[in-house]
């Protein structure tokens, strides 16, 4: 149980974290022997750094719909009654599913596209349907994300929901309070 | 027709408050569903993979994460002795030393927000107690640290080169004379203001006499680290030592390195709480990212591009005039939506427009930024405002009265840099 809660919080954010990681160092790497001259060039490095965005950039799908971080533009809607404004919300989770299940659903012909088709990257000679399988693991973790934020939102229909300009609030005491500390820290 | 749709769908989609990125997906495949035009999903799944799959994108990741560490490090302190060394005897100096200390600082973290709660939470209490008004000190520091995101090293401006193949190098070098431009009106200001109410000089002076005491050597070895930090990155640039993507990747090693064994602000085990934070970070912008492509090639197979540029062209015939408009729908648009986003869905869109007109794309990306950026320190919902409101404990809309004068000198600024072009565009041509 412990472990499906921490993978329902942490999934997707440490596998992008893994990945920025990697993307780091690898491209240190290649910063640093592209400047010696002696040591030849790190052909892959530059390809694999771009896999690594291509995973962190699908997997942002699920990541941010779990979180719900996904950038959106609320003006109008706070205008509206809190009810409208609810139902309004648990909409977009479901919307964003269906969007989510369109894609994914078009992936698997893409992805066996690929296969049969036996591109290999450039540099590193992956099999490039490995890549764009990220692709659809993004689109199906996003169905389920979806899915999971629109029933979430249903069950706490009757709590209160943030306005724009309190969850403003809430970010800004946030911020704030990593300002102190980041100051604080060095003293 | 087609373009008329895939318009109409995107903008009631993110009236109705869908996400940025569901609203793209939804623009896309309305011609296909219900035109049968604008390609099929097949193609439009293989543009997003390749809007993913592109190299420059990777300094956005790598100048976050880099700044998240560097901003750690409790430098806005050192930043505002050094400063403060220099200009805090003159009338309104230690203002001037604030707003030197968000530009710096922002230009380092690259985030409005956690410039302003990091210089704030140390200038706030320091300014009220040199007997500057709270709610101006506040108001100060919510606007100056929204601008420092547009001194390079900066991440707009890397969104922007990604989005219309301007180079990054000649938009961090464009948005150096606007970025001092804007500091420099902001400063007047501050000055004027400080004459004219006056100020506690022996108060001033005691503090600055302290400072004094320390000596330069051991106040500029102080702040050395942090204010190099964006002399090797724009520098590396420069000599060809490394790409903006390289450059990004070293911003984050220096970072570390500074952090852990010079400025010994962090430990090895917050690297983790860090990589997190960037990840929060830049997480939703990925999200928008990888349909930003696809959603424009629907946008040009449908000639919907075609169609606003020829609106634009037939509509203006001034360069000037097309950019006053323009400048206005930027700060609204700045007011109510988040710069990333803002500028992945309007600059491939405008610049062939503002181009015919003969404006340049440099000129243009850093006019965008400017007015873009300002929207974090305007109400209703500038997330500066809030963070300084939270730190001086006032209202964040008491704090936005005293930031007025502020934006109007940013503003002055701005106009400066619309009309004459050449702030932007002397450093590149040089």
């Amino acid at each position: 149980m412990k472990v499906l809660r921490w993978l329902d919080n942490h999934f997707e954010e440490c596998i992008m974290v893994i990945l920025l990681v990697l993307i780091a160092v690898v491209s240190l790497m290649q910063v640093i022997v592209r400047n010696i001259e002696t040591l030849p060039a790190l052909k892959w490095a530059e390809e694999f750094c771009r896999f690594c965005w291509i995973g962190s950039v699908f997997f942002s799908l699920p990541y941010t719909i779990r979180n719900m971080s996904m950038l959106r533009v609320c003006v109008l809607l706070d205008l509206l009654p809190e009810t409208v404004h609810k139902i309004i919300n648990i909409l977009v989770y479901f919307v964003t599913a269906a969007c989510m299940a369109l894609l994914a659903w078009n992936a698997v012909g893409v992805v066996a596209y690929i296969m049969k088709s036996g591109e290999r990257s450039p540099a590193m000679l992956w099999p490039m349907w490995t890549v764009y399988s990220t692709m659809l693991i993004g689109f199906i973790l996003g169905i389920f994300r979806g899915i999971q934020q629109g029933i979430l939102h249903i069950m706490r229909f009757g709590e209160k929901e943030l306005t724009t300009l309190e969850q403003t609030m809430q970010d800004a005491a946030q911020e704030a309070a990593a300002g102190k500390r980041a100051e604080g820290g060095a003293g | 027709m087609a373009a008329v749709l895939v318009f109409v769908v995107f903008l009631v989609a993110i009236a109705i408050s869908l996400p940025i990125g569901i609203s793209m997906i939804l623009g896309s495949v309305a011609p296909i569903f219900l035109m049968d035009k604008g390609g099929n999903i097949a193609q439009l799944l293989h543009n997003t993979f390749s809007g993913a799959n592109n190299t420059p994108i990777l300094a956005v990741p790598l100048f976050i994460l880099g700044g998240v560490i560097m901003a750690e490090g409790g430098i806005s302190k050192k930043l505002f002795n050094f400063f403060a060394y220099f200009v805090g005897r003159i009338p309104g100096g230690v203002p001037c030393a604030v707003i030197l200390t968000c530009l710096f600082y922002g230009a380092i973290s690259g985030s409005g927000p956690a410039t302003t709660a990091a210089v704030g939470s140390m200038c706030i209490p320091f300014m009220v107690s040199l007997g500057y008004e709270k709610r101006w000190s506040a108001g100060l520091i919510a606007v100056a640290g929204g601008l420092g995101v547009i001194i390079p090293p900066s991440i707009p401006f890397v969104l922007y080169s990604m989005a219309t193949g301007v180079s990054t190098g000649d938009l961090f070098l464009g948005g150096v004379f606007p970025g001092i431009l804007i500091g420099l009106f902001m400063m007047i200001y501050a000055v004027v203001y400080c004459l004219r109410r006056g100020e506690d000089r022996a108060l001033i002076n005691a503090k600055m006499n302290e400072l004094k005491g320390e000596g330069l050597g051991r106040l500029f070895m102080d702040s050395f680290w942090a204010l190099l930090c964006p002399v090797i990155i724009l520098g590396g640039i420069y000599s060809g030592l490394f790409t903006p993507t390289e450059a990004a990747c070293v911003s984050v090693f220096y970072a570390i390195l500074v952090s852990l064994f010079i400025y010994k602000s962090i430990r090895p085990k917050d690297l983790i709480p860090f990589l997190c934070s960037s990840v929060k970070t830049y997480g939703g912008l990925a999200f928008v990212l990888a349909f930003a492509t696809a959603f424009g090639r629907v946008l040009s197979m449908t000639k919907a591009t075609q169609a606003v540029e020829s609106f634009i062209t037939t509509n203006f015939h001034s360069a000037a005039l097309l950019m006053t408009v323009l400048v206005v729908v930027f700060l609204l648009l700045g007011m109510v939506m988040d710069t990333g986003p803002a500028i992945i869905i309007l600059a491939p869109v405008l610049l062939p427009a503002v181009k015919q007109l003969g404006i340049n794309g440099v000129h243009f990306g850093v006019v965008l930024v400017c007015c873009l950026s300002i929207g974090l320190a305007t109400p209703p919902f500038g997330l500066d405002l809030f963070v300084a409101g939270n730190l001086s404990e006032e209202p964040p809309m008491a704090v936005a009265r005293r930031a007025v004068p502020f934006i109007v000198s940013f503003l002055i600024a701005l106009a400066l840099i619309t009309y004459v072009p050449w702030f932007s565009t002397f450093l590149v041509n040089l």
